[in-house]
């Protein structure tokens, strides 16, 4: 019983350890698919939509979506909006996670 | 991982789904992986299906409170009993039931030689509970997590969340009106449930620690963990119990 504990707690700790040494990027994809005329949906078949890439140096990227109308390209707002509101829940998990992540891996290794 | 052990509350709120293997794009869990799905299937009325998480909400808040006053009551038990332990028998109040628990546990591990029969056979059921908790977290800390909406049976959307925060979000267009908010809400419980878990699994570390001068024998924090474990789960049954009592009473 003890060596399982024992066990089952270090890996976890390695497990967490390689996350937390992974951690140099946050990437978020926001992709769709559409309902096809039976109402069957295949999401193997997503297409991206919006991505942001968040680096810890400070650098940062976003492919927007945009729409062309009249022959003028636009940025979908609405999609944008979506894609954002998934970008800040992952900005507060992260911290919220790699606090916990490292709180724990502090306490197996006591 | 319901499907195996309910060691957990919170951990029953998440299946395994070997069946749903995919290969992803995510941080350092790219390549082949089996997720654990936090799988929610709602009423087409939204406001059903909030109400539906309000009690998922309630179940994770419990584990949340229980997880911030642990450590403080843990703390108040070893100054008390420490205290007691160097004073003239002076009367004390009772100890509440989870901190009585506790007590008992840590003074009759199976190490030693007592005829409680009883609480051994407790402290075992706990540490056979812990060790399922235990292992269930460790899977459960090696998959990325898989959060559906479906509504009345049809997926509409999934995000897939690695556990340094990758995300990759997939909606089924048209989203049907409220759908977007329900679905992020899902999403956060989901995430709040995981922190949670995080938090538990280090409170029983950390609280094995803490309990050791309360050890009848000297011993190691492998004989306190399971009194710990089963301390902090009478401690959320203790919350719920006046929760409910309290919202009776709101009510008559």
């Amino acid at each position: 019983m003890a060596v399982d504990f024992e066990t089952s707690l270090r890996e976890a700790a390695e497990t967490i350890a390689h996350y937390v040494k992974d951690a140099a990027t946050l990437t978020v994809e926001t992709r769709y698919v559409i309902v096809d005329d039976d109402g069957d949906i295949d999401f193997s078949q997503a297409k991206p939509l919006a991505q942001t890439v968040i680096k810890l140096d400070g650098d940062s990227s976003l492919v927007a979506p945009m729409r062309l109308r009249d022959g003028r390209l636009e940025l979908d707002a609405d999609l944008l909006r979506l894609h954002n509101a998934n970008v800040q829940t992952a900005i507060d998990y992260r911290a919220r996670i790699l606090s916990s992540l490292l709180e724990m891996m502090q306490s197996i290794e006591l | 991982m319901a499907s195996s052990s309910l060691s957990d509350p919170l951990l029953a709120l998440w299946l395994d789904h070997p069946e749903k293997a995919v290969t992803t794009a995510l941080g350092p869990e790219k390549g082949k992986s089996t997720p654990v799905v936090w799988q929610r299937d709602f009423s087409a009325d939204v406001k059903i299906a909030h109400n539906q998480l309000d009690s998922i909400q309630t179940l994770i808040g419990l584990t949340e409170k229980s997880n911030d006053l642990a450590p403080d009551r843990l703390r108040a038990l070893l100054t008390k009993q420490t205290t007691t332990s160097s004073q003239a028998a002076a009367p004390t109040p009772p100890l509440p039931p989870p901190e009585n628990e506790l007590l008992a546990l840590l003074q009759s591990p199976p190490e030693t030689a007592s005829f409680a029969w009883d609480i051994h056979y407790e402290w075992k059921q706990a540490a056979e509970e812990l060790r399922e908790f235990l292992q269930d977290v460790q899977r459960f800390v090696s998959y990325y997590a898989w959060i559906e909406t479906k509504i009345e049976g049809k997926l509409v959307a999934r995000t897939l969340v690695s556990w340094t925060g990758d995300f990759q979000t997939e909606w089924n267009f048209p989203i049907p009106s409220g759908i977007e908010r329900l679905h992020a809400r899902s999403l956060q419980l989901a995430l709040a449930s995981r922190t949670a878990l995080l938090r538990t699994t280090t409170l029983i570390l950390t609280g094995a620690i803490l309990t050791l001068p309360l050890l009848a024998h000297p011993g190691n924090i492998l004989l306190t963990l399971p009194a710990v474990w089963r301390f902090i789960q009478r401690l959320r049954q203790e919350l719920a119990q006046t929760q409910q009592n309290d919202s009776a009473s709101n009510t008559s």
